[in-house]
């Protein structure tokens, strides 16, 4: 067994620890001593759960209903509604003012913003001509005048 | 009275605080007073706030019996309540005292050592020894530490029951157990060193 699942074990099995921790108890002296100390912390935890709690004073609950009717809300609730408010806003005032500094820092175009008017534009007749395949004469600017022979073209092709 | 009619009583109690009836919540708060009490004195460990924080716990349990959906025991769902509230109360308390044994006052740290140097618990002094010892090291963890072990280490409550009130997987109550009695044991290693106490 490991030190770690020993101490786990010893932890959590009471006074009678099974032959395998027993056995890495002997031989390792960390896990002695650990085991000594929470033998040590563990009955003074068993000594405090031995203390009594104070009893609720007489007529506690009657009290108790008596202030829910008159809308008595203790002090201690009460700071802890403006905590727990108080942190609410300030955490919707960083939402807000992180939004606006998107907002502001964030350029007129993009993918948030949609696409601005030039990068939809159709392509222009120089980008046609510069494709990297042969192109048919018939399809070039100019008639009558022609760069490839017929033949050329379609030998390209294949 | 049988227990299913206890339980049938209770329900009948919750069924009527939920529509607002003020009386029959006050029968609910004398059913669990002292589980309450109880549970706050253990968790706190001041006897002089137990009765008004225990109030506290039964106002917010008032405010939200409407969401009680009898899933789990009304006894569960008061004990998390309680447990919440009593951890806020730890949390708030904490922020503003000492965390670590080096920063106690002379004083306490004198106390201690008085009672650090005792090899094994054999007689009624020894055992107020090891009492107020533990009681000084829960004292000193963290919120969550002294929460989970109380539940478990001074309630007695089982695994599943703490799983429960503290909204956690069994395994994960493990293993936050196993972390918070090993920085329990840490503390007061840290501490025997720097006195060079021996127990």
């Amino acid at each position: 067994m490991r030190c770690d699942q020993v101490r786990q074990t010893l932890e959590e099995s009471g006074e009678a620890y099974p032959a395998p921790v027993l056995h890495h108890l002997r031989h390792c002296p960390e896990c002695a001593a650990y085991e000594h100390h929470w033998r040590w912390v563990r009955a003074g935890l068993l000594a405090l759960a031995r203390e009594t709690a104070p009893e609720p004073s007489l007529g506690f609950a009657r009290r108790l209903i008596r202030r829910l009717e008159e809308g008595f809300l203790p002090m201690r609730l009460v700071g802890e509604f403006f905590e727990t408010a108080g942190r609410r806003v300030v955490y919707f005032t960083l939402l807000l003012a992180t939004v606006l500094l998107l907002a502001i820092a964030l350029p007129s175009s993009g993918p948030l913003r949609g696409r601005p008017a030039r990068d939809v534009s159709w392509p222009q007749p120089e980008i046609v001509a510069t494709r990297d395949y042969p192109i048919p004469p018939s399809e070039l600017p100019g008639a009558g005048f022609s760069l490839t022979s017929e033949s050329d073209v379609s030998g390209g092709q294949k | 009275m049988s227990s299913s009619g206890q339980e049938g009583q209770e329900v009948e109690w919750i069924k009527g605080a939920q529509g607002g009836d003020r009386e029959a919540f006050g029968l609910l708060v004398q059913q669990h007073q002292r589980r309450v009490f109880s549970l706050v004195f253990n968790l706190v460990r001041r006897p002089n706030e137990v009765e008004d924080l225990a109030q506290e716990v039964f106002i917010k349990a008032y405010r939200a019996i409407r969401s009680y959906n009898f899933k789990a025991s009304f006894a569960a769902w008061i004990s998390r309540i309680a447990v919440n509230h009593c951890y806020d109360f730890l949390r708030r308390e904490r922020s503003s005292k000492v965390s670590y044994y080096w920063q106690i006052s002379e004083d306490a740290q004198r106390a201690i050592e008085a009672h650090a140097g005792i090899k094994e618990q054999e007689s009624l002094e020894e055992q107020t020894a090891a009492r107020e010892l533990a009681g000084r090291l829960l004292e000193r963890a963290p919120a969550e530490d002294r929460v989970i072990l109380t539940l478990r280490e001074i309630e007695g409550r089982p695994i599943e029951e703490i799983a429960g009130i503290l909204n956690l997987n069994p395994s994960t109550v493990k293993v936050r157990l196993h972390r918070a009695r090993k920085r329990m044991l840490e503390d007061l290693q840290r501490w025997r060193k720097r006195s060079g106490h021996a127990m």
